[in-house]
Formats: structure tokens, sequence, C-alpha cells
């Protein structure tokens, strides 16, 4: 089970992800992401704090849109990942590619 | 199922929507067997991985086919065996990219045995009787 919100903090676009992040729940993030594209949002933020889980499905997703994010000068990052998601985050070394962040950015 | 004798085996249909019943068993089975909670999440995942491919691409999520995973705990290693009649994966062709190049390529896939080879110590595919058999190695320190 995947749960996604999103809400806006500042010009902050956060989509919020609670349960477990896999090959049956990834289509939904994808989903999501397009949404706030679609929605020309320029600063995204993906808040794991509630995610208990992800597999490379979930990865996938993220690093499938980075190209466009760089092309639209979309800033991305992902916010207050758990131990287990930080694992599994650097041993594929996507912490050199995505910023990982506590806290939204002050302006 | 080969020689080994597996303490615990789990089997369930080709759906995606199976791979949460697939994880809770094998990491409910390794705490009991008191596998550290590191190497538990780390084993979990490299098994979702392998039945992720064994359902999406062996199986086609052909629910009427199987995947079987088999776990045997010793004091210094979890064996691992992932058992299914699909399509046959050659794990020998399978060639690493690095993040860059999946980036460029949008991809969404490539990373799940990317992942597998960086947690287990020791992965082989063989086939035998007709069935394709990836069996993992992990070697651990139990509490």
């Amino acid at each position: 089970m995947l749960e996604i919100s999103t809400s806006q903090e500042r010009n902050y676009y956060i989509i919020s992800l609670e349960g477990e992040l896999d090959a049956s729940t990834s289509l939904k993030l994808d989903t999501a992401i397009q949404d706030a594209l679609q929605q020309n949002a320029t600063k995204l933020v993906i808040n794991l704090e509630k995610l208990q889980y992800v597999s490379s499905s979930g990865l996938g997703v993220f690093i499938s849109y980075l190209s466009d994010f760089e092309a639209k000068g979309v800033y991305f990052s992902l916010l207050n990942a758990k131990d287990n998601i930080l694992n599994t985050l650097t041993i594929l070394g996507l912490e050199k590619l995505v910023p990982l962040i506590y806290q939204i950015p002050d302006e | 199922m080969s020689n080994l004798d597996y303490n615990m085996s789990f089997s369930t249909f080709c759906a995606k929507s199976n791979l949460k019943l697939i994880r809770d068993f094998v990491s409910s089975n390794l705490r009991q067997n008191h596998v550290q909670d590191k190497d538990c999440h780390m084993i979990t995942l490299a098994v979702d991985e392998i039945c992720t491919n064994s359902i999406i691409h062996g199986n086609r999520e052909n629910i009427k086919n199987c995947v079987d995973v088999m776990i045997k705990v010793n004091p210094v290693e979890v064996i691992i065996e992932i058992v299914d009649k699909g399509i046959s994966f050659d794990y020998t062709k399978f060639k690493e990219k690095s993040l860059d190049q999946l980036v460029k390529e949008k991809s969404k896939g490539s990373m799940g045995i990317m992942l597998v080879k960086r947690i287990m110590d020791k992965i082989e595919y063989v086939n035998e009787s007709n069935k394709n058999v990836c069996r993992m190695v992990k070697t651990i320190s139990v509490m």
C-alpha cells in the first residue's frame, strides 16, 4: 500500500509518501510526479518521512525524471528519508544525484 | 527444489500485489531466526528484486504461474532460493549501467540486479528440472 498526498509550502510542491513503494505501487508515484510537472512545479520535494520501504522500482521512477527536471530547471530533492531508505539509496549511489534534505530549504 | 534442507518456504501466484506478502514472509522469518535488522532489511529487498523480475519479466504477471521462495538460516549465513517456471533470465548477459547512463536513458529499470549484486555475497541462476532457480547467499552475524 502506498498513500500519496500533495501540499504546498511557500513555492515548494511537496509529494508525501506513506507506506511501501515497490513495483506494485510505483505507478502512483509516477502519476503524482507527472501531475506536479503539469502544474508547472519548479521546486519539487518528495517527503519520505512516512515511507517504510522502497525497492528499485520506486527509485527507478525518480531516476527516469532527473533529466527532465534538469532540462526544465526543476529543483528536486528527497526529504526526511529513514535509515533503511537511506541505505537503499546509498547502495546505488543515488545520494550523488539527488539532494537528501531534512527541512524545506530557506529562500 | 535443491538438496538443501530449507527451513521455510512460501509460494504465491505471479502478481505484483503479492510482493508485499513475499517481503512479509522473508522479514518475519529472518527476525524469528534472530537475523539483525539491517541484514534482514537488505535480504528482504534482494528477494523483492528477484521476485519482481520473475513476476514481471519471467512470468508476464500470469497469475496461473507461481513463484516459490525458500529460506535457510544457519549461524553464519542466509541462503535463499527463488524458483519459477517462467522465461529464464541469463544472469551472465546482464551488463550493469552507470547511474549517468540510466538518467540519460530515462530508465526505470536495471537497478534491481545492481542492488542484489551489492547486497548478496553470492548469486547464481541455474535451470534445474525445467525450473529457474535463483540461489543467493548472504553472510550474516546473528544477534
